[in-house]
């Protein structure tokens, strides 16, 4: 039985895809020079992966080992063209915008590497749900790095979310520095290896004040603990008791 | 979960070709399907593209007819000229008088093709010119697009008479087009590209504008489509023989022996519907 809630937490924040597993950073610093073309990729690369991760579980008992990493790129680029050729059909504003980006979604190794790690191995329930919150949490992450980028980078956020979302989401493009000159270095690659280290760094930041917190924590409650002891007992020894050191 | 006698057969050698294998071939066979079922849409999707990608270069006043049903090929140097069966002319007509012709052109940018649709008036001057797509630096090489700039719109009136070779440039190489800051390679490509698209709507003047009026079915812009193989073929044979008119002679005898061979339609001269 999978554990759903474990799932949700890794691939939002623990084992994010670009956070912790380092996966996708071609695409990732590709498109995001604005919110908006990070949300299209978020999003395409979702729905790859969701298709990707049930085909892999529903035909995980029939693939051998041995052959399983071609058997995986294929079903990959067949599902990667499926929605290129659709999108392209019957979305066509959406492909317009987005069209570059699709192909890069073969280059995923993200996708390929939930299909090895996950998928191949679990039920098809958990590996498409599995599917959602890693495509979930690369999204946002394409989603914060895109839009700081952006900010910086030319003054604005979301620009042309219409041309994605429609006409109803105009509301989201924003100015908000006007007469910016821009920073150009935000824009090109180099700045977003840049907003990515940053955001690295805030993660670990974030982390690490957790644990930190945790053990400071932990280290209050066995100090109490100690201290009631020794109101208790005077002549105690002020030994730790088991049951606090377990909790820490 | 495994049955005691699937183990074996997954681990004989001859289960890993005929698995690879035969994934490969419903893999194959879903991309058959998908590509025809979405055929039609997609090639719909681009002529409507194309209609609006002309009506920004075309004035609509000029014309009273259906540009996309007025066209005429010409083989043209692939340097500059779609990967496709060299340049379309699209022909605006007032009262049955070709007023002025619109075709694309492509520019080698500094992140790849520039394409590029300009309308030329009768006279040899420029009516507009639009980037239609292009894959230029963000906030760098992305200036030359209408909605980012007017620079672009530089090009209108000027023509090979009012402006002589030395200023089809930029200004860094001595013309008399603006650079962008930081961004030098991409103004030149389509300075470039406009010119050489000028200089060759010059050099078939009588052609684009003279060539025998076409009699569209139903089916327009799709045949381009649909003759897309080999009309790359006949371009990359032009393109190889150093295609110009003067070579208009050996291109049809090779258009006529294609023919022959493939039973496909004539690429030079009027394409017919």
């Amino acid at each position: 039985m999978a554990d759903y809630k474990v799932i949700m937490r890794d691939g939002i924040w623990d084992n994010n895809v670009v956070m912790a597993q380092m996966l996708a950073l071609c695409p990732l610093l590709a498109v995001t020079s604005t919110a908006t073309n990070g949300l299209g990729m978020g999003l395409a690369t979702l729905a790859v992966l969701l298709a990707s991760n049930v085909v892999v579980s529903l035909l995980r008992n029939i693939i051998s080992n041995e052959v399983r990493i071609p058997v995986f790129i294929l079903l990959i680029a067949t599902i990667v063209t499926l929605v290129d050729l659709g999108m392209n059909a019957w979305m066509h504003d959406l492909h317009k915008v987005l069209g570059l980006f699709i192909p890069l979604i073969v280059t995923n190794c993200a996708i390929l590497a939930r299909a090895e790690s996950f998928a191949s191995r679990e039920a098809v329930a958990p590996a498409a749900f599995d599917a959602l919150m890693m495509g979930l949490g690369f999204t946002l992450v394409l989603v914060v790095l895109g839009g700081v980028r952006e900010i910086i980078g030319s003054g604005t956020l979301f620009a042309n979310a219409a041309l994605l979302l429609g006409n109803g989401f105009s509301f989201l493009d924003m100015t908000l520095l006007d007469n910016y000159r821009g920073f150009l270095l935000m824009v090109l690659p180099s700045g977003g290896f840049l907003a990515l280290g940053f955001l690295l760094a805030g993660k670990s930041w974030l982390d690490h004040r957790k644990a930190d917190r945790a053990a400071a924590e932990a280290t209050a409650a066995r100090i109490a603990a100690i201290n009631a002891m020794d109101e208790d007992d005077a002549e105690g020894e002020g030994e730790t008791p088991p049951e606090d050191g377990g909790k820490a | 979960m495994m049955s005691d006698i699937k183990q074996p057969i997954k681990e004989k050698l001859a289960y890993h070709p005929i698995l690879l294998g035969g994934i490969a071939l419903i893999a194959g066979a879903l991309l058959v399907f998908a590509d025809a079922g979405t055929r039609d849409a997609i090639a719909e999707r681009q002529a409507e593209d194309l209609r609006a990608s002309l009506t920004q270069v075309v004035r609509a006043d000029i014309h009273d007819n259906n540009l996309l049903k007025d066209t005429i090929v010409l083989h043209a140097p692939l340097e500059f000229a779609d990967h496709e069966a060299g340049i379309t002319f699209y022909r605006a007509r007032m009262k049955g008088e070709v007023v002025a012709a619109a075709f694309k052109v492509v520019g080698m940018g500094y992140s790849g093709a520039i394409d590029i649709m300009m309308c030329v008036n009768r006279d040899g001057s420029i009516m507009g010119v639009r980037v239609i797509s292009h894959a230029e630096t963000p906030g760098l090489g992305d200036k030359i697009e209408a909605a980012k700039s007017d620079w672009i719109n530089r090009f209108s009136g000027l023509s090979l008479a009012n402006r002589n070779k030395q200023q089809w440039a930029v200004k860094k190489d001595g013309g008399e087009f603006d650079q962008f800051s930081g961004a030098t390679i991409t103004p030149r490509a389509v300075v470039r590209a406009v010119h050489k698209g000028l200089e060759y709507f010059n050099e078939h003047r009588e052609e684009i504008l003279r060539g025998k009026p076409v009699h569209h079915g139903g089916h327009e812009v799709h045949e381009g489509k649909a003759v897309s193989l080999s009309d790359f073929a006949a371009a990359q044979n032009a393109a190889n023989q150093g295609a110009r008119s003067d070579v208009w002679q050996r291109q049809m005898n090779e258009e006529q022996r294609r023919v022959a061979a493939f039973g496909a339609q004539p690429v030079k001269g009027v394409r017919n519907g």
